[in-house]
């Protein structure tokens, strides 16, 4: 190791800088840190090495620390023409050019605490690739610390630079929120799926459950999941038959994994989240509302097949409409069976010829109906979520039934209609679950033909 | 010359200086002792300014905007947006032209090295060559230095100089 040889005044500043550096070790240090030095080689050549060293630490809200460091280093020559003479004519007392190799530079990063490290050499140069990356395992402040080294070749001997830089950078996790469960309500003697929605949830969570009643052995969950996105987390909920019921719950999320905005261990980093819930009444045997999801028209002309309309139906159509049961646990119900009953309230129409369809039709929840799925060359939707049905609002026959009515004259029935399961009638999410189906039929001609043109509409009220 | 004996260290050390004065020839003046702190400020208004442009190119919710990171610099530096601008002005600069001094350098340190490579050094020409891109170097960085205060102004090349020095370098430590 040498300290100088013929120094320029830039050295002697340096000078300074060792005397008054505490110890042989490294000064204060920062995101960046320099050294430059110019000194003589001989009395024509003077030589400046000089090295940068940077390095800085960044922490994203989930907790990922990313660690760029770079060192440069670099040098050049000044040659004094008026102290020399070429030499390229062979005369041997001329002045010699130096040796002049590329500088060798190395990066050693680390990240405290932790003790993630990474490491890169390069010529002229040294940059770690990629970044340096770690996860912060909790709340705290986190140090990264890169020493950049430097070797140069003056021509004469190796010189050593090694600077410190170093940056520290705080984490706070976010912390972790419930914002609703949903159900937020669980029936006795039978399995729920839940979804506890939030932000910053953990990837494997605990969960655990308070009761009002002071009990707390008997509501568990027998599955949980957090998401990618921290957003929620989902789980089925067992209430065992036992549990009286009528209980508020608190439920609390705890644990997870780095970075998530939970405490990961360690005194002081516990954080939980709570949302409620309730224990209900053991789960009913029949769902409780019924919802009109839409109502399809059928028309006697026109998107029907050749063959099961006009003129095949001289009197048609109506709508079918799709409905959904459910329940505030959210249980499935297919194959459970609805039945309906319809009064008619009025009518213009006459006898014998268009009416409600008073018959107490039963359906069967997530099935097709008996006819199938097609209906008079239509297919049918699908149903459009679990616990739908169908219903046919329709009148049909192959004469036109309105032969007592004059061309262009009209008539309508009103009918009030509910669905029932079992002998319990189901109510809708907004009222009593009673729905007025109307039918109209025109007596008009299509193609020259005397037909019965139907419609119908079916609103709730 | 009779001196006191506690003077004679102190004028062998004047005397030495004055030795390598003469000795040293007259050469290209030495750099400013900001030289390599200012150039790594400008390196990283260069960078900010990319990190910023991306931002820009990904703009969306949750997304922060370029002047996001801008601002950021300016609480840091004390720097006016108008000063701010200029800076960028002059640190893009510098980028272009030292990225064309490392080209050159590098075409010749190539052909160096080829010949080193084979026992060989590098000739009195390449030497020479190598000298005089270092000297227009040195000369560009001082130049662009030197534009702080021009295009600034006062206030803000002092406001710059304080973050130079507390900010961007903090220490010079090394071991050798």
């Amino acid at each position: 190791m040498r300290l100088f040889k013929i120094f320029g005044w830039q050295s002697l500043l340096v000078a300074g800088v060792i005397l008054l550096a505490p110890g042989a070790g490294f000064a204060q240090v920062n995101q960046y840190s320099q050294y430059y030095n110019c000194f003589y080689l001989n009395s024509y050549t003077q030589f400046c090495e000089y090295v940068l060293g940077e390095s800085n630490i960044s922490i994203n809200t989930s907790g990922q620390i990313t660690v760029n460091a770079a060192t440069d280093a670099d040098w050049g020559v000044i040659i004094n023409p008026g102290q020399c003479q070429d030499n390229s004519d062979g005369n041997p007392y001329a002045c010699q050019a130096p040796s002049l190799p590329g500088p060798g530079a190395t990066v050693q990063t680390a990240i405290s605490p932790g003790g993630a490290s990474s490491s890169a050499s390069g010529t002229g140069g040294a940059q770690l690739t990629p970044a340096l990356t770690a996860q912060a395992s909790q709340a705290g402040t986190y140090t990264e610390t890169s020493y950049h080294y430097a070797s140069f070749y003056d021509g004469q001997g190796y010189n050593t630079v090694n600077l410190q830089t170093q940056q520290s950078q705080s984490y706070t996790p976010a912390p972790p929120t419930i914002s609703s469960i949903y159900p937020d309500q669980w029936p006795v003697g039978t399995g729920t799926n839940i979804t506890i929605y939030g932000a910053n949830l953990p990837s494997n969570p605990s969960v655990s459950f308070a009761y009002s009643n002071g009990g707390g052995t008997d509501n568990y969950l027998t599955w949980i999941q957090g998401d990618a996105t921290s957003s929620q987390i989902t789980g089925t909920v067992q209430v065992d038959p036992s549990d009286p019921g009528g209980e508020s719950v608190t439920v609390t999320v705890t644990g997870g994994s780095p970075g998530n905005g939970f405490g990961e261990g360690g005194s002081g980093n516990s954080e939980s989240a709570s949302g409620s819930g309730s224990v209900g009444a053991p789960a009913p045997s029949c769902p409780t509302t019924v919802t009109l999801v839409s109502n399809t028209s059928l028309a006697l002309q026109g998107g029907i097949s050749s063959t099961q309309n006009f003129p095949a139906y001289l009197t048609g159509f109506g709508s079918y409409v799709t409905l959904q049961v459910a329940d505030p646990y959210g249980q499935d119900w297919e194959d459970v069976q609805i039945t309906e009953k319809v009064t008619q309230s009025s009518s213009t129409c006459p006898a014998q010829t268009i009416a409600c369809d008073t018959g107490g039709n039963t359906f069967v929840v997530g099935r097709a109906p008996s006819f199938g799925t097609s209906l008079y060359g239509i297919t049918l939707q699908e149903f459009p979520t679990q616990n739908g049905f169908w219903d046919l609002h329709t009148s049909v026959g192959t004469a036109d039934i309105l032969t007592k009515l004059q061309q262009g004259d009209s008539c309508g029935v009103v009918c009030t209609q509910t669905y029932s399961c079992g002998s319990t009638q189901l109510k809708s999410t907004s009222g009593p679950g009673v729905f007025t189906v109307t039918r109209n039929a025109t007596h008009t001609k299509i193609n020259g033909t005397a037909v019965t043109v139907v419609t119908a509409t079916v609103s709730e009220q | 010359m009779n001196l006191p004996r506690a003077l004679r260290p102190i004028l062998v050390l004047v005397l030495a200086a004055a030795a390598f004065g003469q000795i040293k020839p007259q050469v290209q003046s030495s750099p400013a002792p900001d030289f390599l702190a200012y150039q790594a400020l400008f390196r990283k208004v260069v960078s900010l300014e990319s990190q910023a442009a991306q931002a820009d190119a990904v703009q969306g919710p949750g997304n922060a905007s370029g002047n996001w990171y801008r601002s950021q610099f300016t609480k840091e530096s004390g720097l006016t947006n108008v000063e701010y601008t200029a800076l960028v002005a002059i640190a893009q600069d510098y980028a272009k032209t030292k990225a064309a001094y490392i080209t050159a350098r590098d075409a010749v340190m190539k052909d160096v090295q080829a010949q080193q490579a084979t026992g060989g050094k590098a000739t009195w020409a390449q030497i020479v060559q190598l000298s005089n891109l270092f000297q227009q170097y040195l000369a560009m960085v001082n130049a662009h230095i030197a534009q702080v205060p021009v295009n600034l102004g006062a206030p803000g090349a002092q406001a710059l100089a304080n973050y130079v020095h507390t900010t961007v370098v903090a220490s010079t430590a090394w071991a050798r």
